[in-house]
């Protein structure tokens, strides 16, 4: 069996900074300011499958960012491992048919995006004779044929994250790894990348894709994990959300009063607002109480023209995953 | 054409477009992007500049002086080529890493499939040609002056730049090694002081000797004279002295040279390519 071409298994990294943070029998003293300890990821596990596309998402600060560098090999894990393709990341082999692009990415402000693709097509191993074409190519798929020969200086923000793109996306490799890669597009801009990832899934690459925008993050990704203070906290198939049914909206035409009030004793929370001038009122129930709810229905003969299911929202699941620690923090609970 | 040599000319097709893991080319790709970035930003450029205008400043030196004017415009032209070409070599290199890893820069070619340390190599053979360049500049513009002078270029004063490019060369391997792990402005102190104490190295040696006949000789002394051992000696890449007064050195001399100046960096990149890889890229 071929091996993942991800594979985080308990991955850690505690940064240590202050004075005395290159000294390691040091770093455990308690010196208050001069000895700070950052733990920036603890126990983080996940793989990527071949052809998915694996969101990662998280709170600034969660931890996302280090978890690439060390799957990068930019940042040795403190405990743990990253490993691209079966192979230890912080080798170079391992790197071989990976595609990355940094959070905001920057590059040399002198050349221009075909002489930068260039450049990275010949660390890629691109035979000199294609490197120009590929560079080409993919300016053209991020849409930037028409700033070929601009000093980068000169482009903006946006510009700069298509150039990262399309540097990522050279050599057509089995795994990207992208850090924020919609962030600084312009709408436009943000649904060419959309095309461009759902292409490149086609192709049968495989994406890990960190992002704060969760509707992007909704509508890419097939699975996705939540970090939150450097801890995993979800992981789950995006399939899963749609699935995930927790209330129930119930819609009358006719409820009495003693029906709604029997509801809201089962944890309803009743609204009436007005439709087509007709008395419209509906209950949203947790869906445990879903088999009772009907059952008063019939009992109090209301005409019931409704019946929906409230899934949960990747939004949803996110505030409350970090609403919910913050809270158990603040009341001096375990994070 | 027969179906073999057909299936044999495919295979070298796909041979040749199957990315390859980089070698030399990624090193030189690097290098080439340095010498882009490095001849192409405006400040190098106006500091560039501002050295050749000085050699204006010599031309005004030789035709005041007395009977002397070839004398001087031969070591001026000498001095100022070898430190414009080391002030520029001591800033490009201490600053180069940093300026990847600040701007976080390092993240997009770090990430390749390429060892650490060719960003090293790579950087350290982009200034090389920098430095040919800004050294190729000044000797040219030096030549335009000795010949409204109606002088000739003689072979040691050849000799003389291209050792000015080989001291330059240890300058970029102490500044890329001090940078690997240090601020630009500490690493650019730190190869100033090395440069410093390399071009007098054979006068604190002859210091320490005298000292050391007279019995002087203190702790702090002995581990300056171990010091001196590891700082190279610069004085040897100076021909001065010969253009002025000489004739061609012998090619074992500038042989000799150029094997310190190659070993000394290749050792010094080697060095900072071992640091370089332990860091952690934040």
């Amino acid at each position: 069996m071929s091996p993942k071409p991800l594979c985080i298994d308990q991955l850690h990294k505690t940064f240590y900074l202050g004075l005395f943070a290159p000294i390691p029998w040091a770093r455990s003293l308690k010196l208050g300011p001069l000895n700070r300890v950052i733990r920036a990821v603890r126990g983080v596990s996940f793989e990527v499958e071949r052809g998915e596309i694996f969101g990662l998402l998280g709170a600034n600060g969660a931890g996302k960012s280090t978890t690439i560098k060390c799957a990068m090999g930019l940042i040795q894990p403190s405990e743990g491992e990253a490993r691209l393709h079966g192979r230890p990341a912080h080798t170079p082999e391992a790197r071989q048919g990976v595609g990355y692009l940094p959070e905001s990415p920057v590059f040399y402000d002198e050349l221009t995006p075909v002489e930068t693709l260039e450049l990275f097509a010949s660390l890629c191993g691109i035979p000199a004779k294609r490197r120009k074409a590929e560079a080409l190519k993919h300016l053209a798929r991020v849409g930037m044929s028409g700033a070929l020969d601009r000093p980068l200086r000169s482009l903006s923000k946006g510009m700069h994250q298509r150039v990262g793109v399309a540097q990522a996306l050279l050599g057509e490799p089995a795994l990207l790894i992208l850090d924020e890669p919609l962030s600084g597009l312009d709408p436009v801009g943000r649904r060419e990348l959309r095309d461009v990832l759902l292409e490149e899934r086609a192709r049968g690459a495989s994406i890990l894709l960190s992002s704060h925008i969760l509707p992007d993050v909704e509508a890419l990704c097939d699975r996705f994990a939540m970090i939150h203070q450097g801890e995993l906290r979800h992981l789950a198939e995006m399939s899963s959300l749609a699935t995930h049914v927790e209330q129930v909206t119930l819609s009358f035409s006719d409820a009495s009063e003693a029906l709604i009030q029997a509801l809201e004793a089962l944890g309803g929370h009743a609204k009436g607002p007005r439709a087509r001038g007709v008395e419209l009122t509906q209950v949203t129930l947790p869906v445990h109480a879903q088999r009772e709810a009907l059952a008063l229905t019939l009992e109090h003969e209301a005409t019931l023209t409704d019946l929906s299911a409230d899934t949960l929202s990747l939004d949803a699941l996110f505030e409350r995953l970090v609403l919910n620690t913050d809270k158990r923090q603040e009341t001096g609970g375990e994070p | 054409m027969s179906d073999a040599q057909d299936a044999q000319r495919e295979q070298d097709t796909q041979r040749e477009d199957t990315p390859r893991a980089p070698t030399f080319g990624a090193t030189w790709a690097i290098g080439k992007a340095t010498y882009h970035a490095s001849t192409r930003s405006r400040l190098n450029l106006a500091v560039a500049l501002f050295g050749l205008a000085l050699f204006a400043f010599l031309k005004l030196l030789s035709d005041a002086s007395l009977n002397q004017d070839e004398r001087l415009l031969k070591d001026m032209g000498l001095f100022l080529t070898s430190t414009l070409c080391l002030i520029a070599m001591i800033g490009l290199s201490a600053h180069s890493l940093y300026r990847e890893l600040e701007r976080k820069s390092v993240f997009s070619v770090v990430s390749k499939p390429i060892p650490r340390a060719t960003l090293i190599w790579g950087k350290a053979l982009g200034l090389a040609m920098t430095s040919g360049l800004l050294t190729s500049l000044c000797a040219l513009t030096w030549s335009v002056l000795a010949w409204r002078q109606g002088l000739e270029v003689s072979v040691t004063m050849y000799q003389a730049w291209y050792m000015i490019w080989c001291e330059s060369l240890v300058v970029i391997g102490v500044g890329l090694l001090f940078g690997s792990f240090s601020t630009p402005l500490v690493s650019a102190g730190l190869t100033f002081g090395v440069t410093l104490v390399g071009r007098f190295s054979q006068d604190l040696i002859a210091l320490y000797e005298k000292a050391l006949r007279k019995g002087e000789l203190t702790v702090g002394l002995d581990l300056a004279q171990l010091g001196l051992y590891v700082v190279p000696d610069l004085s040897l890449f100076n021909l001065s002295h010969a253009v002025v007064y000489g004739g061609p050195l012998p090619a074992e001399y500038i042989l000799k040279g150029s094997l310190l100046s190659v070993s000394y960096t290749a050792l010094c990149l080697l060095l900072a390519g071992v640091i370089f890889k332990r860091r952690d890229l934040i």
